[in-house]
Order: structure tokens, then sequence, then C-alpha cells
């Protein structure tokens, strides 16, 4: 146990450093400045009767949730084994008397500091963005904004690396899960709503009794669970879909292709 | 000397690609050769001996252990891949130190093991260097130092000399022969047959996945016997001595090449190298130079490959 | 060592240098190749459009059929179940409208030309192979135009052949060849459209795919794009209640157009020609971006 978290914190650190230097960052960079930008120009721009918890629920529900979430979770999870395999380093990583867990805890712990950071800044902006109007935001919407973004980018995150641990191409699963599978089935009215990360993540972020949401033209608002219920179901997925990852990566052989 | 790595039927396939077919091999400490033309199975063998694949069939054991994911092991050996893979963003000193840091090692020895590798494999003058920027020379002592850093027993390495211009490759051989006076046991490959020679007697000759042949070049190229070995001459009188060599039963063949050249062949070269110095006292031709251009590890790798 | 050379056996050349015209085509030909290769992705990809248009060309021809009550063994309720399908207008027109704008096929055929296009250039760059295509006699041109016929044609298999074979089917099922007659235009619409939409989504492929070095980012960043307009233009009209901002999406646009081409009843409210102006401005661009780039692989080699 101890070699483990030995391992997963020089593992993070490493990770860390070449997660900063990455292309994938100034990807990431732009994807969670995207929000915000769009913030500060409805909030300039929009008509007189639009208050600022309507720009920072629709911002937040149908663009930030739906769309900069899962792709900034993508394309930074999608790399935290895959970039290994595809560079052909984890040989080095993989002949070092460390567990293999490791590799897929050190290297998504330090990818999941970087998603948090993007993405709870982001949810910050918005809301400085959106509090430029006049009128004040809904008690505790902008922590519900930046909860639904931090847990969401968590869940996807793991969601995504552990992918990568199974699969050759992880982007590609991800991006049928997300925009082909998710958004299916979240908009489809009924029980199986249940079955996708979004719901849940709607189910942290909205609260119907708002008045803010009712002018964000979100279908079943009513059927969606309570904060506390949401927040208890994507523990369980990222804690199974790690476990699953690190069973998978401790037993996985990797053949490196030129 | 007991054998620190056992295979025993291996066999290992990537989907419907054999890689390894049925390998049994026992090979002993010091420095082995493992040679084989390109696709024969070299880097599938080393794979399977650091634990990054395992054997679809048949067990193998390096220095008693099963490899895949024993991190026992991992402690013991050392490996160089052939891909040119580092983490190029790091400077050479940080990359090798991040790598040994992972053998447990605290972060001061980690550098100090570091700086010493690579002023093993000559890259002190560039280790603070961005290891992206480095030539491919570079950049292949670069992976060498990382699996040296840190005293393994047994030094697993791919394809070391690719890459390497020549004043390089005569520096790592030396190195290789240091480690291996130093008690390192050292697994290269290569297919490059004559520097493989000039570092080790010891091969392993693999070929389309299979073992063909093991043991001394000498040795191997004794069990040999179908194909006669050819003995080149230069003699003052070459015509008078291969007159006497066609009394022996065992010359096949003689052939002459420019004014003194003599190129015999024997099915008993043994016999041919105890009698000749009698001979030619006896009929005073002189010999000015004696050679086996067959008897080297290339001719042996032709014959055997085909 | 004795020196020798061995020029005799290489036999003097004779004749006369001469370059192949239209070289794109070889270039385009080896892209079509290499990528059917792997036939499951072919027919994962091209099967849902293939069942769209024998849906829709059902439609047109129970419609023609109904018209001249020619379609025995059908009763009254089936016919009415076919009506239904077919909308309250049982034009051609519409029905090959609506097949060009249905979301499932607009979807597949953008992952199509997407799956296909996306490793196009990415993957020359990853593996130098523009290294080897650039010191040879080809011209940016010939590169692209080579590439960009490649990566088209997985999109006409997607688009345009399943919209002509509805259309075949209309001639057909039409009495006296009166949909050819009569609605010739319709036919030119159809692959004049299908053609305008491919070559956007494959120049915007391309684009992408010239900018990174991965199939796998370029297809990431594609999706990213088409979804993320997709959705800044609805969060964008729902607050400020602005049909402008609608232009930032490429769906509403070519929904927008397909409305005008084919003199359908639209729902936005803005003139075609701004959809156009967009459609333009991106194409444009597009087209900007992949010979800058094309310019700096060249100079590399």
């Amino acid at each position: 146990m101890i070699e483990l978290l030995r391992a997963t914190w020089l593992l993070f650190r490493m990770q860390l450093t070449m997660v900063m230097r990455s292309r994938r960052m100034l990807l990431a960079i732009l994807l969670a400045a995207i929000p915000p930008v769009i913030a500060l120009i409805v909030a300039t721009f929009a008509p007189g009767d639009v208050k600022p918890g309507e720009i920072l629920a629709s911002i937040s529900f149908w663009l930030n949730l739906q769309v900069i979430v899962p792709i900034l979770a993508l394309v930074a999870g999608s790399a935290v084994v895959t970039e290994e395999i595809e560079n052909r380093t984890i040989t080095y990583l993989f002949t070092r008397p460390i567990p293999r867990p490791a590799l897929l805890f050190g290297r998504l712990l330090a990818t999941l500091v970087l998603v948090w950071l993007l993405l709870g800044s982001s949810a910050i902006a918005i809301a400085l963005a959106a509090a430029q109007r006049t009128g004040e935001l809904p008690d505790g919407l902008a922590l519900r904004v930046f909860a639904a973004n931090i847990v969401g980018g968590t869940v996807y995150t793991i969601l995504f690396a552990t992918i990568g641990v199974f699969l050759r191409h992880p982007m590609i699963v991800g991006l049928g899960y997300t925009f082909a599978f998710e958004m299916a089935i979240a908009n489809v009215p009924g029980g199986s709503q249940s079955l996708t990360i979004q719901y849940h993540l709607r189910s942290i972020l909205v609260d119907a009794t708002e008045t803010c949401w009712q002018s964000a033209e979100i279908l079943n608002i009513d059927s969606f669970s309570s904060p506390g219920e949401a927040l208890g179901t994507l523990a369980v997925v990222a804690i199974v879909t790690l476990v699953v990852g690190a069973l998978g990566i401790a037993r996985r052989q990797y053949v490196l292709t030129a | 000397m007991s054998a620190i790595i056992v295979a025993k039927d291996v066999g290992r396939w990537y989907g419907e690609v054999v890689g390894l077919s049925d390998l049994s091999v026992s090979i002993e400490g010091g420095v082995t050769g493992l040679v084989g033309p390109n696709g024969a199975g070299k880097s599938t063998f080393m794979k399977l001996l650091v634990g990054e694949i395992r054997p679809s069939r048949g067990a193998l054991t390096v220095l008693g252990e099963t490899p895949f994911a024993n991190l026992r092991l991992y402690r013991r050996i050392g490996f160089c891949p052939q891909q040119d893979a580092l983490y190029d963003h790091m400077r050479g000193r940080e990359f090798v130190a991040a790598l040994v840091r992972l053998y447990g090692f605290s972060a001061k020895e980690s550098n100090r093991l570091a700086i010493r590798a690579l002023e093993r494999v000559h890259l002190e003058d560039a280790m603070e260097r961005k290891v992206g920027e480095y030539s491919k020379g570079m950049r292949q002592r670069t992976r060498l130092a990382q699996a040296i850093a840190h005293g393994p027993e047994l030094l697993v390495v791919d394809e070391p000399l690719s890459g390497l211009d020549p004043v390089a490759r005569h520096e790592t051989l030396e190195l290789f022969k240091e480690l291996g006076e130093a008690g390192t046991h050292v697994l290269l490959s290569s297919h490059v047959l004559h520097e493989v020679q000039s570092l080790t007697q010891e091969i392993v000759l693999i070929h389309r996945g299979r073992l063909l042949a093991q043991g001394s070049v000498g040795d191997v190229r004794r069990l040999l016997s179908r194909h006669p070995r050819r003995v080149r001459l230069t003699v003052r009188e070459p015509r008078r001595l291969a007159e006497a060599f066609l009394r022996f039963d065992h010359v096949g063949a003689i052939r002459f090449h420019d004014d003194d050249g003599l190129d015999v062949e024997t099915r008993d070269v043994e016999t041919f190298f105890k009698d000749l110095p009698a001979l030619a006292t006896e009929l005073g031709v002189g010999i000015k130079s004696l050679e086996s251009p067959d008897a080297d590890l290339e001719a042996i790798f032709d014959y055997l490959v085909g | 060592m004795k020196a020798t050379t061995h020029t005799e056996i290489y036999r003097p050349f004779e004749g006369t240098l001469s370059t192949r015209s239209f070289r794109f085509l070889t270039i385009a030909w080896s892209g079509i190749r290499l990528a059917s290769k792997k036939k499951l992705p072919l027919l994962v990809m091209l099967g849902p459009p293939a069942m769209a248009a024998i849906i829709f060309s059902f439609i047109v021809y129970a419609s023609y059929a109904l018209q001249k009550g020619e379609v025995p063994g059908i009763d009254a309720g089936q016919a009415q179940m076919v009506l239904a399908l077919a909308g309250k207008n049982t034009e051609v027109a519409e029905q090959i409208v609506s097949f060009l704008t249905f979301p499932l096929v607009r979807g597949f055929v953008l992952l199509t030309v997407a799956w296909f296009g996306a490793g196009m250039i990415a993957e020359d760059r990853r593996l130098g192979a523009h290294l080897l295509y650039f010191s040879r006699p080809i011209t940016r041109l010939d590169y692209l135009l080579g590439k960009f016929l490649a990566t088209a044609w997985f999109g006409c298999l997607a688009l345009l052949v399943p919209a002509i074979a509805i259309n075949t089917i209309a001639a057909f099922s039409s009495p006296d060849w009166s949909y050819v007659k009569d609605q010739w235009d319709v036919i030119l619409k159809t692959v004049a459209f299908s053609a305008a939409w491919i070559a956007i989504i494959t120049a915007l492929v391309l684009a992408v795919s010239s900018l990174v070095e991965r199939k796998t980012l370029a297809l990431a960043a594609v999706f990213g794009l088409v979804f993320l307009t997709e959705a800044v233009s609805n969060v964008l009209f729902q607050l400020t209640h602005e049909s402008r901002y609608r232009l930032l999406s490429l769906f509403r646009n070519t929904d927008r157009l397909a409305d005008w081409a084919f003199a359908r009843k639209t729902s936005y409210d803005w003139a075609p020609e701004a959809s156009l102006c967009a459609v333009s401005m991106l194409f444009a661009s597009t087209l900007f971006v992949l010979w800058w780039r094309l310019r700096r692989m060249e100079e590399v080699a």
C-alpha cells in the first residue's frame, strides 16, 4: 500500500509537469474559456429583462454541462493511459518496481487537478460575468454550478481514463458515448435517463423551484433526483470505474506499435 | 554457472501473427548476444523477459522469477527498449533521475545515480539539455543510462547499437564489456553480427520465432558439419601445398585465387589445423596468412538462416 | 580493397520523361483504397443512411402508387399509415429535402466524412508521408484535391448515392416519367445540395486534420467544433432571442438553405442569403487553413 501511494505521488508529480506543458493543456484552457466569454457577451448584449440567474443557468446547463465538461474531460481523461501507450513510454514505467495501478492513479490525479482548476475557474468566471447584469444571483446557484462542473469533470475524466485502459482509441468511444448515447438517452423522458451521467449532473445543477430555470426550456425538469442522491450515485460510479480501471491496468498487456 | 533465463516451450502470438513459437532456451550468466534477422522474434522475447507482455503459452523465468508485473524482479533488472521514445520535454538528467526514483531511492540519491549513469554513457555535457533536442545517438545513450543507473543484476538491451556513430558504438560495446566484467549479466539483441561477436562468443540465434542455435560461436560452427569449413591461406608455393592436401580424405575442394592464394574446404577442421604446421614445415611452402572466413557469426548466420 | 563499379548492370534510359496529368487522382484513389480496407466501419457508417434511404424511397414509391391506386394487397388502414409516414405533403421534393436534413442522416454523413477524413492529413504528418509526397512532382493543389476527393467520396456514398437512389425510385414510380419531366430541377437541386454539404464538411474535416497529428484528435476536434457551435448558438439565441446567433450553427444554416433551395416552408426568420454567407465564410476559412497548413508542410518537405 505504501509502495502504491509513493509511486502514485511520484507519477502524479511527473505527470503534472508534463500536462502543464502539453498542447492538450492549451486546448483545455481554450475550451474552459468559452463559457465565460459567452456569458460576458450575453451579459453585455442581452435584452434588459434577462436576469443574471437565467444567464448562469442557461449557460451552465446547455453549454457547460452538455458540451464543455464532457469534451474537456475527454481531451484530458483519454490521454491518461493512452498517451503513454501512443508515445511508447509506458515501457519505462511498467519495468519499474511500482504497482501498475499507480500509473493510472498518479496520472489521473494530475489530470484531475488540471480539470478541477479549469472547470472550477470556468464556473466562477461565468458567475462573475453573469453578475455584471443588474439583479442578484439566486442563492446557491453559483455553488451548484461549481459543484456540477467539478463533479462532472471528475466522473467523466475517470470514465474516459478507464476506457483508455481497455481500448486503444478511447477518444472515439468517448465521443460516441458523449454525443450519441448520453445525448440521446439523457433527453428521452422516462427512467432510462438515470442511466446517464448527465442526468445526475443535471440533478445537482437544477433546482426546479428557482425561477431562473423556467426560462431555460429544460424538458422533464421535475424528474430530476435530489442533489444528495445524485452525488451518491456519481460517487459510486466513479469509485467502481476507478476500481475496474485499476484491475484492468494491473492485468493488461500493451503491445506497442510503431 | 546456473541459468539466469529459462524458457520452456514459450510461444507468443499477436492475433494471427506468430512472435515466438515453442522457444525453449536456457541462458547462463555473462554477456550473451541474441541474434536473428529483423522480425525473428528478438524484441518479443525481450518484452517477455522484462514482463511487458505475457507468453501465450509455455513458461518463462528470469533470475528465478516469473517476469510479468513482478516488482521483485524489476528491482534486479534494467531494460533498454528499442523504440526511440523518451519524455522529450525533460532534461536528460531529470529523465533518468525520475525513473531511478521509482526504484525507491531518495531524490538526492536518484540524482547522483542519474549523473553517474549519464557519465558512463558519455552524456555528461548534454545532461542539462532537453531530451527532445538530442540527436538519435544521444537518445539511444539516454535510454541506456536509465537502464543501468540503478545497478541491475541483469541488463536487457534491445538493439543498443542502432543509431550510434562508430565512436559511440565502440564506447557502448566497451561499456557492456565493463559491465560484464563487473558481474552484470547482459543480454543484448542485434542483427549487426560482427558487433555482437566483438563483444561476446555466447549467442542465441532465433529465426521466425524459433531457436536456431545456441552456444559459443565456435561450438555452433562445429555442429554445422554438413557445411565444409573454408580455410583461406596465402602461401609462397600454393600448388605444392594443394597437391599435398589432396592426400587428406577430409579435404573436399581446393581453389586457387590471385597468385599465392588458396581456399581449402575441409570436413574436419580440427585435424586440418593439427596437420597443417607439420605439412608446411615438411614442404617448406611458407605460409604468409591463414584465416577461416566462414567461422564467424555472419557465416553461421547465413548457413542457418539460409 | 579493389574498387569496382557496377554501372554496366543498369540499362541507360531511353525514351522521354512524361508527367501524368490529374496526379491528384492517384492520391485520391490510394486514399480511398486505404480507407476502404476496413469494411466494418464502412458498413456501420453507411448502414443507417442506407436504411433511411430505403424508408424514404418506399414512401416516395407508395405515394405515387397510392395516387394511381396501384398497390395490390394494401388496405385502407395501411394506406393511411403510409400517408401518415409521408406526412401531410406527399410531394417528392418534400421527401427528398426531409431525407437530406434528417438528423440521423446528417449525423451519419458527418460521422462518415469525419471518420475517413480525420486521418487523411494528420496521419501523413505524423508518419512523415507528406515528405514523400512533396519530394515528388506533386503540387499543393494536387495533394489537396487528392485528399479532398478521397474524403468526399465517402460523403457521397453516405448522402449523394442514397439521395440519387430516392430520385431514381421517384422517376420510375411516377406516371409517364412525370417526375423527370416536371420536377427535373429537384434532381439537380438534390445533387447540388448534397455536393455542397459534402464539400463543406470535407473541407472542415481536412482543415482540422491538417492542424493536428492524430486521427483521433482530429475526430474529436471536428465533433467538438460542430457541437460546440451548435450549443453556443442555442444558448445565445435562447438568452438574447436574436436569431442572428443561430447563424453560428452549421446545421441550422444548412436547414435554412435546404428550405430555400427546395422551396420548403421555413421556420427560421432570417434570409437565406445570411446562411449562404455564413456557410461560405466557413468554407473559405477552412480552405485558407488548408492552404496555409499545406504550405507549411511543403516548406518542411
